[in-house]
């Protein structure tokens, strides 16, 4: 059997057989063109592919959004390596990324396995945890803010069960805030972790699990050597997500505390938007944005290489 | 005339509003589009926004405009306060703005003038008549190579939003002729009455930047008023000058004395109104037009007044004031007659005063103008000319101010000194 431009012909048949005197199509109609994908292949160039590279372009500029520029090389992205403000953005962009990647992976990881099989409210709890995800970035990060303010219910918590001492002014405390910036981001994404976990934890064969358990292997035997192995797709996913969302994270940042106090909580995203909409500096900003999209694909290529399915190359 | 965009929120909210608006400033966009009865068309497009989202004074100057000058229609476009000076931007960049639009005097912000002048997309005001109505200390920020390019909307007179009917029931005592050493003596008065003197927003630069402006104009700007020029000519910097240092000395001391309430350095705007609604400040630094607004706001329950900042070292007081809101006319408008009327009508005695009246501040050219009451404490400031134009509109870049607001901020949370923060405003200018 043979499939020719998308119809099944079965073995043996002759030429006259495979072309059948059917009614012709109209000439210019049919099916699986492969001009059909044109305009989308088109708009995808224009709208993603070119306003990138004119980005990237204006990342050798001086161009301050209005009027000429000159071309001032690759001054821009020693800026970048060189400024403390935004270095230390480099620093921080890192920092969120790496404990986003850590503590949502495994949280979510957890919450999967507690959420899997047993539990009789398992479905409720799920979408319980799910929940904060559908919530706007930046409605969850307003709520937070009010939380952690000074006078906020997070003080008023601790004052009421005897830990007054503790109290903080959380967002504006320059050793405090990041973290606090980074549990605002894990809260938030603890639910998309834990479903794609789900999602990999149902294809792990129960039988085999019974077995290993029969076996006499331990629950961390059986989640070292059968459950996480079977899930390493679902491993590899959910860390390039995370990865991605971390080192591009801008909304809760500017929200929480708008890079602050001072730059304690910059990131290489908010220093994109401050140097570019609030100093007019579009070619540091685009030499910014440069190096942040370069970040991610180096790290997500070499966490993808990291965690791949070393069971499945060669394939 | 057609307008876009109305709204009704509670005081809270409208104040609130107006304070960011009055620190941050507004702006607009837009094209034209015409039924021409003349050598050209008769209807303009004015892009804007204001502060206070209620506010209705351009409108109302608009319509004042198109009765006085019967056949002329101007169609209103209000953006949104927070994205204005981008909005702005990018469509004189595009070329789809409006034939008279919201600016930024000076080049010290983005959607400043003179951006925009240097790149060709502003009509030139060539006449006169608008460079012999604009006061000389301020006429710089509205030219760009000796050619003006906007005309100013009002002038705001800056200070302490001081809740003094409030401040009374404490015991807490203010006045124009308060002393820094009184100033820091009345936090701790008000601390003991469990409220701050003053609120400050520290998560947000343009609050603890426009504070720490207010003492700079004593300390810098009374003594020498061309500083600025100074500084660019590099015959000083931020670092090495007495005044600056002493300003930002000034702010560490109004931290340690415990003006600020708990937590300043991680507010936002929205705790400054939000702390003297609850009585839980007795005031924050901002604009005049913040005291209309909340009076405004309240339906007179609260009528702050403005009392001038005093400022540690020196004798003599100065206000500092900002014409940091401007009007311009789009290089591109097919009507640039009508728009040049148009931005003349805002320098006229009765556009000056309509638009005074209705954001609370005062005209460019004060003349025989009266002080609303809440301006009884800067009124004397004003006869002996002891009024300074805020600065940083003639700054270099936006990153200089910014640093200023941030170093506050940073200098209250013990992550930087004065000198750490005056050098930042160094390298920034530098840039």
């Amino acid at each position: 059997m043979t499939i020719t431009n998308g119809r099944t012909v079965p073995s043996g048949t002759d030429k006259e057989q495979q072309h059948p005197e059917a009614p012709r199509r109209p000439s210019g109609v049919g099916f699986g063109r492969w001009w059909w994908a044109l305009p989308a292949v088109a708009l995808t160039l224009v709208v993603t592919y070119m306003s990138t590279a004119f980005g990237a372009f204006f990342a050798f500029t001086d161009w301050t959004g209005l009027g000429d520029f000159n071309f001032v090389g690759v001054d821009n992205f020693i800026q970048v390596f060189q400024d403390p403000a935004l270095l230390g953005s480099v620093r921080n962009t890192l920092f969120l990324a790496g404990g986003f990647v850590v503590f949502t992976n495994i949280l979510g990881l957890l919450f999967a396995l507690a959420l899997n099989r047993t539990l009789k409210t398992r479905f409720l709890l799920r979408a319980l945890i799910f929940m904060p995800v559908v919530l706007s970035s930046v409605a969850v990060s307003f709520i937070w803010k009010f939380i952690f303010a000074f006078d906020g219910p997070l003080n008023q918590a601790l004052e009421a069960v005897g830990l007054g001492q503790f109290k903080q002014d959380w967002l504006a405390n320059p050793a405090l805030a990041l973290w606090c910036v980074l549990a605002v981001m894990v809260w938030q994404s603890i639910g998309f972790v834990m479903v794609i976990y789900l999602a990999g934890l149902a294809t792990v064969p129960v039988e085999l699990e019974e077995a290993a358990a029969l076996d006499g292997a331990g629950i961390w035997q059986i989640f070292r050597s059968i459950t996480l192995p079977t899930i390493q797709p679902s491993v590899a996913i959910a860390t390039v997500l995370t990865l991605i969302q971390g080192l591009s994270v801008f909304d809760q940042v500017l929200t929480l505390t708008g890079g602050g106090p001072g730059d304690a909580t910059q990131t290489l995203a908010t220093q994109i938007y401050t140097q570019t909409f609030l100093y007019g500096a579009f070619g540091l900003g685009a030499a910014a944005a440069l190096v942040l999209t370069v970040f991610i694909l180096i790290l997500a290529l070499i966490q993808q290489f990291t965690v791949r399915d070393r069971a499945n190359i060669g394939d | 005339m057609s307008y876009f965009s109305s709204s009704r929120r509670g005081w809270f909210t409208v104040a609130a509003t107006a304070v960011v608006g009055s620190v941050a400033l507004s702006g607009c966009g837009g094209s034209t589009s015409t039924a021409p009865t003349g050598s050209e068309p008769q209807t303009i497009k004015f892009s804007f926004s204001t502060a206070n989202p209620t506010d209705t004074f351009l409108q109302d100057t608009a319509a004042a405009f198109e009765k006085a000058n019967p056949g002329t229609k101007i169609e209103l476009v209000k953006l949104p306060a927070e994205t204005e000076p981008q909005t702005v931007t990018t469509q004189l960049q595009g070329g789809n703005a409006a034939d008279v639009m919201n600016i930024r005097s000076g080049q010290g912000q983005i959607g400043a003038m003179n951006g925009f002048a240097k790149a060709g997309l502003l009509l030139e005001l060539n006449d006169a008549e608008f460079s012999d109505r604009l006061p000389q200390s301020i006429e710089d920020l509205f030219k760009y190579e000796d050619k003006f390019y906007a005309v100013p909307l009002s002038s705001m007179p800056t200070g302490l939003i001081f809740n003094e009917a409030k401040a009374k029931e404490l015991g807490v005592t203010l006045n124009a002729d308060s002393s820094f050493d009184d100033f820091l003596d009345q936090c701790k008065v008000a601390r003991d009455k469990g409220v701050s003197l003053a609120a400050l927003a520290g998560t947000v630069p343009g609050n603890p930047g426009i504070m720490t402006l207010m003492l700079a104009s004593s300390t810098v700007y009374g003594p020498n008023p061309d500083w600025n020029a100074d500084r660019a000519a590099g015959k000083t910097t931020f670092a090495d000058d007495k005044g600056w240092q002493q300003a930002l000395e000034g702010v560490k001391q109004m931290f340690d004395a415990g003006c600020f309430q708990d937590g300043a350095a991680g507010a936002g705007f929205d705790t400054l109104i939000s702390s003297m609604g609850q009585g839980k400040a007795l005031g924050f630094f901002a604009p005049g037009g913040a005291a209309k607004s909340i009076a405004d706001g309240s339906k007179g329950a609260v009528n702050p007044v403005v009392v001038p900042m005093p400022a540690p070292g020196v004798s003599e007081k100065y206000l500092g004031t900002t014409a940091e809101l401007a009007l311009a006319g789009n290089a591109k408008t097919k009507s640039p007659t009508l728009v040049k009327k148009f931005l003349k009508f805002f320098m006229d005695k009765q556009g000056a005063e309509m638009v005074a009246k209705g954001q609370g501040t005062l005209p460019v050219n004060l003349g025989d103008y009266a002080l609303p009451a809440s301006y009884a404490p800067i009124a004397e400031l004003y006869k002996e000319d002891k009024v300074r134009p805020l600065p940083q509109t003639d700054w270099p870049s936006a990153k200089v101010y910014d640093s200023l607001g941030k170093g506050v901020t940073a200098m209250i949370t013990g992550q930087k000194s004065g000198a750490d923060v005056l050098k930042e405003m160094d390298t920034a200018w530098g840039k």
